[in-house]
């Protein structure tokens, strides 16, 4: 009865939307051209405030970064000593530091996200509270969240006091990486948390029903019904919180400065690019940075995009 | 249709854009022609924000004097970061719109060799009763750029109640800790040892005080590679490694260090003097209130070489009125103006006779220790390339710090990054 459902609307549904699509295709036309017009201010301050900066760092890039005189053109000096050149370690380091606090970081706020979304799901009283109270972390300036747990986390701090562990968390490398991706997990869990549950929500209630009289377990109910249909929120929650995490500076800068091998390919950037006023350099430095976010998401939505689409078919039609 | 349109619109958006950033690019060319320097009229001066809140009763005292020349105090944010970064864009942007600029001591060769600041008269700016330490930070290639405004030095603060006669070198430092502090169970000694500048600061202070150095020739020879400097730097790898330095003060800046020896935790501690009054301060944050006294930093083999800290004030070279802005400047350094410094804002002055004076010193109990200080202080090494040097001393000491690193691996890896950061002068 409950797969019926779906079946019996649709028909009628797409003649009604037969109907309006050929009034809409008349009124498109018009209305596709003002609102052409209307969005050109806007792409061409874009254009201007946006282009422009991006296509001048990279011009910049090929240059050199004198004292004082002009700056020459270098090709791709600047590029090589950051890949294999005499920078090639700190890059390297930076870049495999980056990859890290991608990976970790995204997969405990996805688990820790999920499970809190699940929880936001079900209908209690103070339901609402918890949902708001949930965002807190997330709201919470990111400058002010590193100075937090730059406090918690000192040696004879609470987090040292509470579990009775004596770790010099900022002081040694893989320490000071791991309390990178707490901070980072307890701050955008919720954030994915919200994202996940409007996935959740869309969910009809008739699909669990529906299983739970077919004898199927919770277990089973999880993984036929609700990650296949949550898949295109989480993917897109994903796709967001990878690039995100890619271009991470301001918690490392705060928590750690860089130290300890905490320093992300963003901390990089800036520290050529203003502590040592190598516009060149930096330039250069963020030049790659953004090939190769732009590599991932590329990636990611070439794997991942197109089946988006076809899992929710699939998962509705069962 | 549709196409040619769009195509139309995306030549024009990209047309304007080219159009509106190449009037953008050049925009400072018109103000770069440097005034003559006979030239007076109201200047602005450009300096961290006052915590005290004194400095504009200093300047008021020349406003009232010079109504045709009045000083505006620009205030710009608290964190040095940031004042730097407020200075290099004006200056990059050849902007006439900050005059005097009160800028730290590690920033005069970075300025000076980019052609920011107006050379000074030596003999008026560099000479008489100033800190011969404190002139030197405003010299660049031999010409004097920035002149001394307040300084800093740093003392060994320790504790009188159980080390009756401060140790005046490091053997003498280290058997109070293998008796004292380990009697009382409690740490030995501490520094800053984050990487940061207070590394940069503390690592070039035990170099320097083993008689070592690390750049010479306003930046331009690398000088490190030496057995004092490795020396210095072993000072303080024995220190973490015997255990006298206690582990978690690898993540100490000064704030955590202050409390560390306010709790008691510390026998010895180097910090500047802005820890005296508050460690003397009665309530819950000070167990020593009266039991800690102050001494020189101690050396290899003598008293050893503080840091300088402080800052000193330039005049732009974009300026348009530099002759106010220079007599300005001589303004702030009389002695009536060096006093205030002291007595209302709390920062050491950098005329000599002030220290002297009794009744200060009676009121500022710190003051002749202060004075041996600043005699024997030294620098950290000057370069264009400042934060490029103190980023290669930091990582490597803050290595050797650890363990990561040996201490002759330490000081060969910040050869070679010296090395490189000269290069590019």
């Amino acid at each position: 009865m409950s797969s019926a459902t779906p079946t019996v609307d649709r028909p009628e549904r797409s003649r009604a939307a037969r109907g309006s699509g050929r009034r809409r295709r008349g009124a498109t036309r018009s209305e596709g051209r003002l609102a052409f017009w209307l969005i050109v201010p806007t792409m061409a301050t874009l254009a201007v405030i946006v282009g422009y900066p991006i296509v001048q760092a990279i011009y910049r890039s090929f240059f050199s970064d004198p004292i004082a005189g002009d700056a020459e053109f270098v090709g791709f000096e600047n590029y090589t000593t950051a890949l294999w050149g005499f920078e090639r370690t700190e890059f390297w380091s930076a870049f495999w530091t980056t990859v890290f606090y991608t990976v970790s970081s995204v997969f405990l706020e996805v688990l820790i996200g999920f499970a809190m979304a699940l929880v936001m799901n079900r209908a209690f009283r103070g339901r609402g509270l918890v949902r708001t109270s949930v965002l807190v972390p997330w709201a919470i300036p990111t400058a002010v969240t590193a100075v937090l747990w730059e406090w918690m986390l000192q040696p004879r701090g609470i987090v040292n006091a509470i579990t009775g562990a004596d770790i010099v968390w900022t002081g040694s490398e893989w320490w000071a990486k791991w309390a990178i991706v707490i901070a980072d997990t307890w701050k955008t869990a919720p954030f994915i948390a919200l994202l996940i549950l409007a996935g959740l929500q869309i969910i009809p209630t008739e699909l669990y029903e529906a299983a739970k009289v077919d004898g199927a377990d919770a277990w089973r109910r999880f993984t036929t019904i609700t990650l296949p249909l949550v898949k295109p929120a989480l993917l897109v929650a994903v796709l967001f919180r990878i690039l995100d995490v890619l271009r991470i500076y301001d918690l490392p800068a705060i928590l750690t400065q860089g130290a300890n091998d905490t320093a992300p390919l963003s901390l990089l950037v800036v520290r050529a690019a203003i502590s040592n006023l190598q516009p060149g350099y930096g330039s250069a430095l963020s030049t790659l940075t953004f090939l190769f976010i732009f590599l991932v998401a590329f990636l990611f939505v070439k794997l991942l995009g197109t089946n988006v689409v076809a899992t929710q078919q699939r998962g509705v039609k069962n | 249709m549709r196409r040619r349109r769009m195509l139309t619109v995306s030549a024009l958006t990209v047309a304007a854009a080219l159009a509106l950033s190449s009037c953008g690019g050049d925009g400072g060319d018109g103000d770069g022609a440097a005034a003559p320097a006979e030239i007076r009229g109201p200047i602005t001066f450009a300096q961290g924000k006052d915590l005290s809140g004194e400095l504009q009763k200093i300047i008021d005292g020349w406003n009232t004097a010079h109504a045709n020349e009045k000083v505006k105090f620009l205030e710009l944010p608290e964190a040095a970061d940031e004042q730097r970064n407020s200075m290099v864009q004006n200056f990059q942007a050849k902007s006439d719109a900050y005059d005097v600029v009160a800028t730290d001591v590690q920033w005069t060769a970075e300025f000076a060799a980019r052609q920011w600041l107006e050379p000074l008269d030596e003999a008026t700016f560099g000479g008489g009763d100033l800190l011969p330490a404190a002139v030197k930070t405003g010299k660049y290639d031999g010409k004097l750029y920035a002149t001394p405004f307040n300084t800093n030095a740093a003392f060994l603060y320790y504790r009188k109640d159980l080390v009756p006669t401060p140790p005046a070198t490091w053997a003498e430092l280290t058997q109070a800790c293998d008796s004292v502090a380990k009697t009382n169970k409690m740490g030995c000694y501490a520094g800053q040892f984050a990487q940061y500048e207070g590394l940069t600061v503390n690592a070039s202070e035990v170099i320097n005080s083993a008689g070592g150095e690390l750049l010479k020739d306003s930046g331009k020879t690398v000088a490190v590679d030496t057995p004092e400097a490795r020396e210095g730097l072993q000072f303080l790898v024995d220190g973490f490694e015997k255990g006298y330095i206690p582990k978690e003060a690898i993540t100490f800046q000064e704030e955590e260090s202050r409390r560390a020896f306010q709790q008691g935790q510390l026998l010895f501690l180097r910090n500047w003097p802005y820890v005296f009054g508050l460690a003397n301060t009665k309530g819950p944050d000070s167990k020593i209130v009266g039991k800690f006294d102050i001494a020189p930093l101690p050396g290899k083999a003598g008293v050893g070489a503080s840091t300088l800290g402080g800052y000193n004030l330039a005049v732009s070279s974009f300026s348009k009125n530099k002759a106010t802005a220079k007599d300005f400047i001589k303004y702030m350094q009389s002695e009536e103006s060096q006093q205030k410094v002291l007595t209302e804002m709390g920062f050491p002055p950098v005329l000599q006779s002030i220290y002297d004076d009794t009744a200060l010193q009676g009121e500022f109990p710190y003051l002749k220790t202060l004075k041996e200080a600043l005699l024997s202080a030294q620098a950290r090494p000057a370069s264009p390339n400042y934060n490029e040097v103190s980023l290669a001393i930091q990582t490597n000491a803050y290595a050797a710090l650890q363990g990561q690193k040996s201490v002759d691996q330490a000081i060969k890896d910040m050869k070679a990054e010296l090395e490189r950061a000269a290069a590019r002068n």
